[in-house]
């Protein structure tokens, strides 16, 4: 999968978002950019208080990049119907979240689009997304 | 000011006549149960005011023995002063069984408007949040100049005096820098009222007729309130707790609680103010709706107020089947910077910490201490670029 790396103005997060951030001071995360990835699925840490996404991003010459996205807890992932057999290993997927500021390959989650159209934002599963074109 | 000796008749839940007599001399006397103090008469105990707490099985020995002391400091007088009015005005307060309390089952979360403020909707949406942008449009919106204008309205309402609008300042200023003091980044607890009131995690509302639980998920935080008629924690015996000494009442099927002790330094959040270990609290917490409870809360702090600050935070019954609070400890990967920041340990990452002797009981002062250090090396010019990281 072609690597896809896009950092943008994105506004400020908003509240429902938040809370993802709110067990810990998020100052090491861009507020205001983003950054959007593609790859495969390495580990989804369905775990309190964050889970975490982590994905291998093909980089040029076959290299693989980790890349790590920090989500919510799990309670908040449950009601948002975000689940762990979402993103099991091996799943294609493009993730866009807020990039660290010392450009470790890591960001705080905002958004997941599975290569089967699925759409996961930081508010839970998009309903009726599948078969949407992937982004 | 004379210290005031502030007593509560123990028999009055007992006893409707004691009751009603209770009424009478809080009217008499203007407010409930309180007298002008001699010297020394808070380690006088109130005749009759003792109260056993005992097992329901016969002849077991008390569980607790509060002893008689109601008395409270001399800063927390005022709002405790309004607590014991609406005690009278409650006539004691109801006597309810375990068949006869509101239920508050069910997981409870605060609702999503209030942000991380403890004024809420009462102001803008970017007061609500955190982070750097947030921080300087308080400094922005708050500060002429170097002059204060507290209550600011539409940004935060607190009426803050000169000394705590400063540390206030300096706390936004470390901020804009993105240097924060943040508890649970050092695996402590949130405290209160953060943790009972405005974080947004999940929690369960214990309502039993002796104590009425506020538990949340985070290192499984439970704020205990005592509705067994005892009094505060006598003051010799007081010290500062992450979640205070909490006291209350049931109006009907209003639950009244007084709170103080909170630890110092009582930090709601990272982009709310500082209050003082004089911080006192009163509030009215009851079901407005189906799925809704508000708590109509008050803080008193003579030495970070100049007038009490007043909220209603709500909270909203979630009804997803499968919620259930799970409890959690702290991140193990997230840790407090030796600048005062917060930073995250990647999977394959490491950092090597210092770690330094802190007093166990100033333990969240010296982590917002150099916060407000850096904060004000920034208002000065005087701050260093802001700490590389790893």
């Amino acid at each position: 999968m072609k690597r896809l790396i896009n950092v943008a103005l994105a506004g400020t997060l908003s509240l429902a978002t938040l809370p993802a951030l709110a067990h810990h001071s998020a100052s090491m995360f861009e507020p205001v950019k983003t950054v959007t990835v593609s790859g495969t699925v390495k580990e989804f840490q369905y775990t309190n208080p964050h889970a975490w996404l982590i994905v291998e991003v093909p980089g040029s010459g076959g290299s693989l990049t980790t890349w790590s996205f920090e989500m919510g807890e799990l309670s908040f992932l449950t009601r948002a119907g975000i689940h762990k057999q979402d993103f099991t290993p091996g799943t294609k997927v493009t993730i866009t979240g807020h990039p660290m500021k010392d450009g470790r390959t890591a960001g705080s989650f905002t958004k997941a689009v599975r290569s089967d159209g699925e759409v996961f934002t930081a508010r839970g599963k998009v309903a009726g997304s599948v078969n949407q074109p992937n982004e | 000011m004379a210290a005031l000796h502030l007593k509560e008749p123990g028999s009055l839940r007992s006893s409707g006549p004691a009751l009603s007599a209770w009424g009478l001399i809080a009217l008499l006397l203007g407010w409930s149960g309180v007298a002008p103090a001699q010297p020394g008469a808070d380690a006088t105990p109130a005749p009759g005011a003792d109260i056993m707490i005992r097992s329901s099985v016969a002849g077991s020995t008390p569980w607790a023995e509060p002893g008689p002391s109601t008395a409270v400091p001399k800063w927390a007088q005022q709002s405790y002063r309004i607590y014991l009015q609406m005690k009278a005005r409650a006539n004691g307060g109801a006597n309810r069984d375990a068949d006869h309390m509101p239920d508050w089952s069910g997981l409870w979360t605060v609702d999503g408007s209030q942000g991380f403020t403890w004024d809420g909707p009462a102001v803008d949406r970017l007061a609500r949040g955190l982070g750097p942008k947030s921080a300087q449009a308080l400094l922005d919106h708050c500060w002429k100049g170097d002059t204060p204008e507290f209550p600011c309205k539409g940004w935060l309402l607190a009426a803050l005096t000169p000394q705590y609008a400063l540390r206030f300042r300096e706390k936004l200023a470390a901020v804009t820098r993105d240097i924060e003091w943040d508890p649970l980044s050092d695996c402590l607890p949130p405290g209160f009222p953060r943790g009972a009131l405005l974080d947004p995690f999940g929690r369960e509302l214990i309502v039993t007729p002796k104590e009425t639980w506020m538990t949340s998920q985070t290192l499984n935080d439970i704020r205990r309130i005592y509705t067994d008629g005892r009094g505060h924690t006598p003051i010799d015996e007081s010290y500062p707790l992450w979640d205070g000494d909490s006291i209350g009442f049931w109006d009907g099927d209003t639950l009244v609680v007084h709170t103080l002790y909170v630890l110092s330094h009582v930090e709601m959040q990272r982009l709310q103010p500082s209050l003082s270990d004089e911080a006192s609290f009163v509030e009215r917490i009851k079901m407005t709706g189906p799925d809704t409870i508000e708590d109509d809360a008050t803080i008193y702090d003579p030495l970070a107020l100049r007038q009490p600050w007043h909220s209603v935070i709500r909270f909203v019954r979630q009804s997803s089947p499968h919620n259930h609070v799970n409890m959690y400890a702290c991140d193990p990967n997230v840790y407090q910077t030796a600048q005062g920041g917060t930073d995250i340990i990647l999977p394959g990452g490491s950092v090597t910490m210092k770690r330094e002797y802190r007093d166990p009981s100033d333990v969240q002062e010296i982590g917002v201490d150099k916060v407000i250090e850096y904060g004000a090396k920034v208002l000065k010019g005087e701050a260093p670029k802001a700490p590389a990281r790893p």
